[in-house]
């Protein structure tokens, strides 16, 4: 069947994507590398006896270990779409469906409600029993009152 | 908003597969399209039409009702 040439335009944006996609997962990698590092190199500073560190080596050393393994999985699988044409096109086709977009952004719109709706819940009961924890989430609930507004702004000012 | 894909789909007998490969969208949504569930974009309505060498009015059915 032939093929509309507005979709190959719309691979050739992909693979962009994709070489943005490797180059973001590299740079995350080392991000990651670096919080190894530094654990390690925090965990030999340490005296043999102190405890001063209170587990921020192992928090480090775990979250740079996960980012390292989360960016090569996803470098690997954005290598994937571009070694094979028919698994890209595929992806390229799943990722650009306005269905699939629209699932996409209300999904992100209801976990908004709900989060909203969680921290409400969260400052009804923390208040009870712990006011700094109160406070943090009122402090979470502000911004995040603080960013919908300041989007609702930028988006409305581009449409 | 009712529509006229199934119908001319299975007339001219194409598949939903080529029908979505054609118009850049998956499969699901043409299935979604054809039951009712989604409606398409103007772009899309646009891509369908001219798929089937018709007009929108004659492949999308609008309602001012609904």
């Amino acid at each position: 069947m032939k093929r509309n040439p507005l979709f190959s335009e719309q691979e050739k944006e992909f693979e962009k994507t994709c070489g943005r996609r490797i180059l973001a997962g590299k740079l995350i990698f080392l991000l990651g590398a670096l919080a190894v590092l530094g654990a390690l190199l925090y965990e030999r500073a340490l005296p043999a006896s102190g405890s001063e560190g209170g587990g921020a080596a192992e928090f480090y050393l775990v979250t740079g270990a996960a980012l390292m393994a989360a960016s090569l999985v996803r470098i690997g699988r954005t290598r994937r779409y571009l070694l094979n044409p028919e698994l890209g096109r595929a992806k390229c086709l799943a990722e650009n469906d306005e269905r699939n977009r629209l699932i996409g952004l209300r999904c992100w719109a209801f976990s908004g409600y709900a989060m909203f709706l969680l921290l409400y819940g969260g400052v009804l009961i923390s208040g009870f029993i712990n006011m700094t924890v109160a406070h943090v989430l009122m402090a979470v609930i502000a911004a995040y009152a603080l960013l919908l507004g300041i989007f609702r702004i930028l988006i409305s000012r581009r449409m | 908003m009712e529509n006229r894909i199934q119908e001319l789909r299975k007339e001219k007998r194409i598949r939903q597969e080529d029908l979505a490969e054609a118009v850049g969208v998956t499969r699901q949504t043409i299935i979604s399209l054809e039951n009712g569930r989604y409606n398409a974009s103007l772009l899309l309505a646009h891509r369908i039409a001219a798929y089937f060498g018709m007009k929108i009015e004659d492949i999308f059915l609008f309602d001012e009702e609904e």
